[in-house]
């Protein structure tokens, strides 16, 4: 649904793209990571056409967002990371502005306005002057805005950023009704656990250029990153520490009264030769629990915290 | 609650959903859901309410306090207390509507700007013409509603008799024309600027800048007539001038020119109007969707119907030689000068544009291949509205001199009576011939500047401003070492001012101390230094602009012809 080749955008002396390259299948979720000034709004700002790059390929739904513009517009729902709202007008007349600069007939758009509210739960404050929202109430209204004119693909620059934590679990959900509905998503964010949970593939860009690429467990699993095992005994068992360290994939081992703790850096196939080492030495084991790798991780490993 | 689902469900309701263009959905395509955002959004701030009645109060006092004032005077009767507060009535709004109007209209699109919403605006539906004139129309109502709140304090005056229907009319004709001259200003300085404060600066000195032509060259003679009309209101005064039926002086017209003037007036209000607009909607496009060509278009429309009209100027009647000479030197000093003037404008607006063309529009120029190739010259960027303004310039001066080639012919030299008369004939064409060739090469070399500090990386504003700045210090050059006695030698800047070639062509009759010294420069009469010096400049600006861009490494005239995915299959 959206690919991206070799895209490249200079200002002046500064790279802000190097050829970043990725593709969105339809009615995935896409999560666009990395640091502030890596480049996600740049590429954001290209796949919305309010920039044109110095080089490089893009289409959406088949359309090339350089040649088409006005047409991606159609089909895009574009979500700023930075945005105002026009304050002396109500969330209603806001949404129905917006219909109406989407031509959505106006005949359709009491519906559509009414379902776009129901959508991401704004109907109780329908009457309410946008002045008088939150911040976390304005995004949700511009996430609102941004599906009234019913977008195959929306471009959401971090979304949750104002919201608070029940509300992010909303958008959560909210993404994953969209996702069900058949929209396309590329959604960028700071906060990684937001995305690991509802993204099917993420893009991670540093310095302009895309480090990783993929479905989420795909990587994951190819960059094999550091796993903690917390072990929880019956008794205190001191040789634990001893036991574990003579395994060649185990690193840091830190024993702490009945538990000990220890990073695993092999495959996930063969962890249970660890397990074989406490078992032999009749370890008496009452839990052991695995702090799966997530994204967070992926994304501190891959990336290595230079500023642009 | 599914969207899809609910616009799906929408769309299928009842047989009238069809897909046909509607009259409402053909209103709401020119701008209808900006002006509905607008209006909605403005007329519940406080801030209407209190500009509104503020408006109206100054008014209200204004009147009142003439009504106290001609309580006063005797032999005063009710049809001139009439007149007398209509007068009052039309100055106050006047000034209000150019004192007050500015502040409204000048944040337009600057508080879209500062309030990042405008991305939003831009990438939905509506086209860039759409925006602006949902803004125009939302900023103009937004005034009008004061202009037309002020009914009832008209309708005081009118009870006292003495005020013509059609003068009414007549008033609110002006002050809605202006209303609507100041909203477009407004709008368009609001698309230039980030910040509201610059933006209302820059309106209200262009404003300024009109009162105060319309008090150095209007004020004076408008009220000469108006004391000598008596008992007559000011709309009165300025009709019966524009009708041309008043007895003759500096300000009297004949009827035909009357009429003349208004269709000029409109024509020139009409294209101002027009090419505002156009450069306000090219100033919020995206740099991909740049249609800077629709303002060369139009420039180019406006330059050959000006110059058509010229070329088929008719002779002037004049009850003698010597009248007709003065007539004909009139023709064609408002005729070269007015050119001259929208060459100017070309060169500040064109050549200053960005140097880099998108990739998108490239391509679509690029497509413009054989003879149909020497149309490029319309593409966008600072190169391409150089070899534009050349152009412009070429068929200007071509123009120009067929004009004074027939001006020459309407007159011929042997029916005068004296030699001097003969010699000033001839003497007025040649000084005709110097300016038609050598000012549009002065304003050429103002367009190279812009050129090359476009290809230096300054940004447009930079660019304009500074043409226009070195512009004025040109135009200013005489006075300055008029003032300080500056002495002038060969490589006085003074000799670069058109005042200062304008004067060697007119050299005093009677030699004075400031005279003829002017004319010649190290033995070579200036206006010939001007024809070889203006070129050289050119040449050299541009020379210099196209290393600097190819150091860049930007292409000038090199067009991609295919962008994006079409350029990777080509590939």
């Amino acid at each position: 649904m959206v690919v991206v080749r070799d895209l490249r955008m200079v200002f002046g002396e500064t790279v802000a793209l190097d050829g970043i390259s990725f593709e969105i299948g339809e009615g995935q979720i896409f999560g666009f990571i990395g640091p502030n000034g890596a480049g996600k709004t740049t590429t954001i700002k290209i796949l919305a056409t309010l920039l044109e790059p110095t080089s490089g390929d893009l289409s959406i739904a088949g359309l090339d967002v350089l040649e088409q513009p006005d047409e991606v517009r159609r089909i895009v729902g574009y979500m700023p990371d930075e945005f105002g709202v026009y304050e002396g007008i109500t969330v209603w007349e806001y949404l129905e502005f917006f219909a109406g600069a989407f031509r959505v007939p106006p005949r359709e758009r009491r519906t559509i306005v009414g379902g776009v509210l129901e959508l991401t739960d704004l109907d109780p404050l329908q009457d309410r002057m946008v002045a008088s929202l939150s911040k976390g109430m304005r995004q949700r209204l511009c996430l609102a805005k941004t599906l009234i004119h019913d977008p195959r693909v929306l471009i959401l620059d971090e979304p949750a950023s104002a919201m608070d934590p029940r509300a992010r679990i909303e958008l959560r959900a909210l993404l994953k009704e969209l996702r069900t509905m058949g929209k396309t998503i590329l959604i960028s964010s700071h906060i990684l656990t937001e995305l690991s949970d509802v993204c099917d593939s993420v893009g991670i860009i540093e310095k302009g250029k895309i480090l990783e690429w993929g479905e989420v467990d795909r990587i994951i699993g190819r960059l094999k990153p550091r796993r903690t095992v917390h072990v929880t005994f019956h008794r205190e068992f001191p040789a634990a520490s001893e036991i574990l360290a003579t395994h060649p994939h185990v690193n840091e081992v830190n024993a702490n009264g009945r538990e000990v703790h220890f990073e695993y850096l092999g495959d996930p196939e063969s962890f249970h030769a660890v397990l074989k080492l406490l078992v032999d030495r009749e370890a008496p084991i009452l839990a052991i629990r695995q702090e799966a790798a997530d994204l967070e991780r992926v994304f501190m490993e891959v990336t290595r915290g230079d500023l642009q | 609650m599914a969207i899809s689902s609910s616009a799906a469900s929408a769309r299928g309701s009842g047989f009238l959903s069809l897909r046909l263009p509607t009259v409402r959905g053909w209103i709401g395509n020119i701008g209808w859901p900006i002006l509905l955002k607008e209006l909605r959004g403005d007329f519940r701030r406080s801030r209407f309410f209190v500009t509104h009645f503020m408006c109206v109060l100054a008014i209200a006092i204004g009147v009142m306090v003439q009504i106290w004032i001609k309580r006063e005077s005797e032999n005063l009767t009710s049809v001139q207390l009439g007149r007398s507060l209509f007068d009052t009535f039309f100055g106050i709004q006047f000034l209000v509507v150019l004192i007050v109007f500015p502040a409204l209209t000048s944040t337009a699109f600057t508080e879209e700007r500062a309030n990042k919403s405008l991305d939003l605006l831009i990438t939905t539906d509506l086209r860039p013409g759409e925006l602006v004139l949902g803004k125009f129309l939302a900023t103009s109502a937004y005034c009008l509603i004061t202009v037309f709140a002020t009914v009832p304090l008209l309708a005081i005056s009118t009870l006292f008799g003495g005020v013509q229907i059609e003068e009414i009319f007549i008033a609110y004709a002006i002050l809605v024309g202006h209303t609507l001259v100041v909203a477009m200003i407004g709008v368009f300085f609001s698309s230039c600027y980030s910040a509201n404060l610059r933006s209302t600066l820059t309106v209200y000195t262009i404003v300024f800048g009109y009162m105060a032509m319309l008090w150095f060259t209007l004020w004076d003679p408008v009220k000469k007539a108006w004391q000598e009309a008596g008992d007559r209101t000011l709309i009165a005064v300025l009709m019966q001038r524009i009708a041309g039926s008043a007895s003759a002086d500096e300000m009297a017209v004949t009827g035909g020119e009357g009429v003349q003037l208004l269709i000029g007036l409109v024509l020139v209000v009409g294209f101002a109007f027009a090419y505002l607009f156009t450069l306000t909607t090219n100033r919020v496009r995206t740099s991909t969707d740049d249609k800077s060509s629709n303002l060369r278009a139009l420039t180019t429309l406006l330059l050959f119907l000006y110059l058509l009209a010229c070329v088929v100027q008719p002779s002037p009647d004049a009850s003698n030689r010597l009248e007709q000479m003065v007539r004909i030197d009139s023709i064609l000093a408002t005729r070269v000068w007015t050119s001259l003037l929208i060459l100017f404008v070309a060169a500040l607006t064109f050549p200053t544009e960005p140097l880099e063309l998108s990739r998108r529009v490239q391509a679509r120029f690029s497509r413009l291949r054989g003879p149909l190739a020497a149309l490029r010259i319309f593409a966008p960027g600072s190169f391409w509205g150089l070899l534009y303004l050349a152009f412009l310039l070429v068929v200007s001066t071509a123009a120009l001199l067929l004009l004074l080639q027939h001006a020459a012919s309407w007159l011929d030299a042997g029916t005068l009576a004296s030699v001097e008369d003969q010699q000033r004939w001839y003497s007025l064409i040649d000084r005709w011939r110097d300016v038609i060739i050598t000012f549009p090469l002065y304003v050429l070399a103002f367009g190279a500047l812009g050129f090359y500090l476009s290809s230096s990386g300054f940004t447009r504003g930079y660019c304009f401003l500074t043409v226009f700045f070195i512009f004025i210090i040109t135009l200013l050059l005489p006075v300055i070492f008029e003032f300080q006695k500056f002495p002038d030698g060969i490589f006085s800047l003074y000799y670069l001012s058109p005042f200062t070639l304008w004067s060697s062509l007119n050299p005093p009759e009677l030699p004075d101390e400031d005279g003829p010294r002017f004319v010649v420069l190290g033995g070579v009469a200036i206006i010939d230094f001007a024809k070889v010096f203006y070129p050289v400049l050119t040449a050299v600006l541009t020379g210099w602009a196209i290393a600097i861009a190819r150091r860049r490494g930007v292409p000038l005239a090199r067009m991609a012809r295919r962008v994006g995915l079409k350029a990777r299959a080509a590939a």
